[in-house]
């Protein structure tokens, strides 16, 4: 099992006196699969990265790369993982070449090419020799993720690497990501607070709350989630959803007066179901199609209703 | 061993490269060149009674350093520059090696890499070593230079020899000694503790030594080595013996062993 997947980890636990930040999380992660850590400031996205970087010692649990166990004096594993944790950092003083060429020798590379094809790679070219405290956050971050692409990784660890990127550079981080993910085969796990973002790129979504790992999603999931639905409030819910059981047409029971359906069918002509409801007995109180947010949904899943519907 | 210093070099290029552009190497550059050009015009003011009562307080302070303006003299003088400014700056250059990781939060881009943290740390010991060595060096040379200019009298081949192995002597204690002051900056993860822990063994150092224990202290041990503490209190201190060096030397051994354990160890929040 450990060898097919880039990410294993089990039972992670991290305490900070009382404080629980991590709790019984277990992860599986398969190679090639770009995964979505989703959960809002605080949820302990940032602390389960750096445990499976090894920057932090879990209180309990283990967590496997490729196989091979994170702990204290293992270095062999992470010539295959990229990282970036929190905001990028650079050295001030050091150019955009300078700090990379810093990674390329501690990543003990020895093609000293390899600085000035990322550089190219991530259009970094026109600030090559200019000193990182100049550099826009922007740009800053795409030093970050050069630092953490410099060696060709298999693994791709990103704390949110969309923050202070503006809307065209995030397209473009996300499509750097994509093709990486695509055409070389790496592993990307990537954590963000925003859904909208990870869905436009997750092939799978996990969802941590309060240090635990509170739902996983695939993508085609996350799509259902956000689809339309029908939505009729009736007195009588249950001979309603006989009626439309009758006409073909699946409806689940919501609340005390609602039946929710996605039949396709039923969202093309809703007028045809008030029709039919109507002539059965049932008359519709309000029939409303209704497009649920990737937000609210999230919102939901953690437990902090009222996401709002449209 | 090889696997090390396969390591090793690369880390301590990333070292030097990181302190070759920083502000920080000009201003210790600076500093030390200033204390010898100050430890120059004393003897300049000493060569010339008349001139140093003239100056009143300068020259009183500089008759009390220096006494006489000689090769030997502005040696001492050097000593005691070195061995109370090479504390400081010294301690300094370890704190803002191993703190600047933290402030600039460049630490986690050090953390999960195939060169070990304990290669990074040994390679910034190292750095730090060479970077005080060679300011020890600066100020042997910039001595050498005023001396001629001054043309001091009383110079020989033995006395520059002394003057060199006594500055290499003190740097080489100092440097060890301040070793424990980049593990304080790692474990504070911030610069202002670790500054506060070299000004606080400067007055345990003064504490001590008035109550007659200062050979067993191992900061007050490059001063008693280069006679500059007996300069300032103006008693004969304690010969240093074998149980001080032997401190010194456990200060640094085990302020390495601790800041490669905690480096490696520790949680990297």
């Amino acid at each position: 099992m450990g060898a097919s997947l880039a990410i294993e980890a089990s039972g992670l636990t991290k305490r900070f006196g009382n404080f629980i930040a991590v709790n019984d999380l277990s992860l599986n992660i398969r190679r090639g699969e770009i995964y979505g850590f989703l959960g809002l400031n605080g949820a302990g996205k940032t602390t389960t990265i750096r445990m499976l970087l090894g920057m932090i010692r879990p209180s309990a649990g283990t967590v496997s790369l490729f196989g091979a166990k994170v702990e204290p004096g293992q270095k062999g594993i992470w010539q295959r993982v990229g990282y970036m944790v929190e905001t990028p950092h650079a050295y001030p003083d050091l150019t955009v070449r300078e700090n990379l060429e810093i990674s390329r020798r501690l990543r003990q590379l020895k093609d000293a090419g390899s600085v000035e094809n990322i550089i190219g790679r991530m259009g970094l070219a026109q600030y090559a020799n200019r000193r990182a405290l100049v550099l826009s956050l922007g740009n800053a971050q795409r030093l970050g993720l050069a630092k953490a692409l410099i060696h060709h990784p298999d693994l791709l660890l990103l704390d949110e690497p969309a923050n202070a990127l503006d809307p065209a550079g995030i397209v473009e981080v996300r499509k750097l990501l994509l093709g990486l993910a695509q055409n070389d085969g790496v592993t990307v796990f990537i954590s963000s607070h925003i859904l909208s973002e990870v869905a436009k790129l997750a092939t799978r979504i996990g969802v941590v709350h309060q240090g635990r790992l509170v739902k996983e999603l695939t993508a085609a999931e996350l799509t259902e989630a956000e689809q339309q639905r029908l939505m009729v409030d009736v007195m009588d819910i249950i001979a309603a959803q006989a009626v439309l059981a009758k006409s073909g047409i699946a409806a689940r029971l919501e609340g005390k007066n609602s039946l929710v359906t996605t039949d396709k069918s039923a969202m093309q002509h809703p007028e045809k179901i008030a029709t039919l409801l109507v002539e059965a007995g049932c008359p519709p109180s309000r029939l409303v199609i209704e497009q649920k947010d990737l937000e609210s949904y999230f919102l939901e899943l953690v437990g902090m209703k009222e996401g709002k519907n449209q | 061993m090889n696997a090390i210093f396969k390591e090793l070099a690369p880390a301590l290029q990333v070292e030097f490269l990181k302190i070759r552009r920083s502000k920080t190497l000009w201003l210790t550059i600076l500093a030390f060149a200033v204390l010898t050009i100050i430890g120059g015009l004393f003897m300049f003011i000493l060569k010339d009674p008349e001139r140093a009562r003239q100056l009143g307080l300068i020259g009183a302070k500089a008759q009390i350093f220096g006494g006489t303006a000689d090769w030997l003299n502005f040696f001492n003088l050097m000593f005691l520059l070195v061995s109370i400014g090479g504390l400081i700056i010294f301690g300094f250059i370890f704190v803002w090696i191993f703190g600047r990781e933290y402030s600039d939060k460049t630490y986690y881009d050090m953390l999960s890499l195939p060169t070990s943290r304990v290669t990074i740390v040994i390679a910034k010991i190292i750095t730090a070593a060479y970077w005080s060595m060679a300011l020890i060096l600066l100020v042997f040379v910039l001595s050498l230079v005023i001396g001629l200019v001054l043309q001091l009298p009383e110079g020989s081949a033995a006395i520059i020899r002394h003057g060199l192995t006594l500055l290499l002597g003190t740097g080489t204690l100092t440097v060890v000694i301040c070793i424990p002051f980049g593990f304080v900056a790692s474990f504070t993860r911030s610069y202002l503790p670790a500054v506060g822990s070299i000004f606080l063994v400067m007055v345990l150092g003064q504490i001590i030594s008035q109550i007659g224990y200062g050979q067993y202290f191992p900061w007050n041990i490059p001063m008693m080595y280069s006679g500059a503490a007996q300069a300032l209190s103006g008693k004969t201190a304690a010969p240093l013996g074998f149980v001080s060096y032997l401190l010194v030397i456990l200060v640094g051994v085990i302020a390495i062993i601790v800041t490669g354990v905690w480096w490696r160890c520790a949680d990297q929040t």
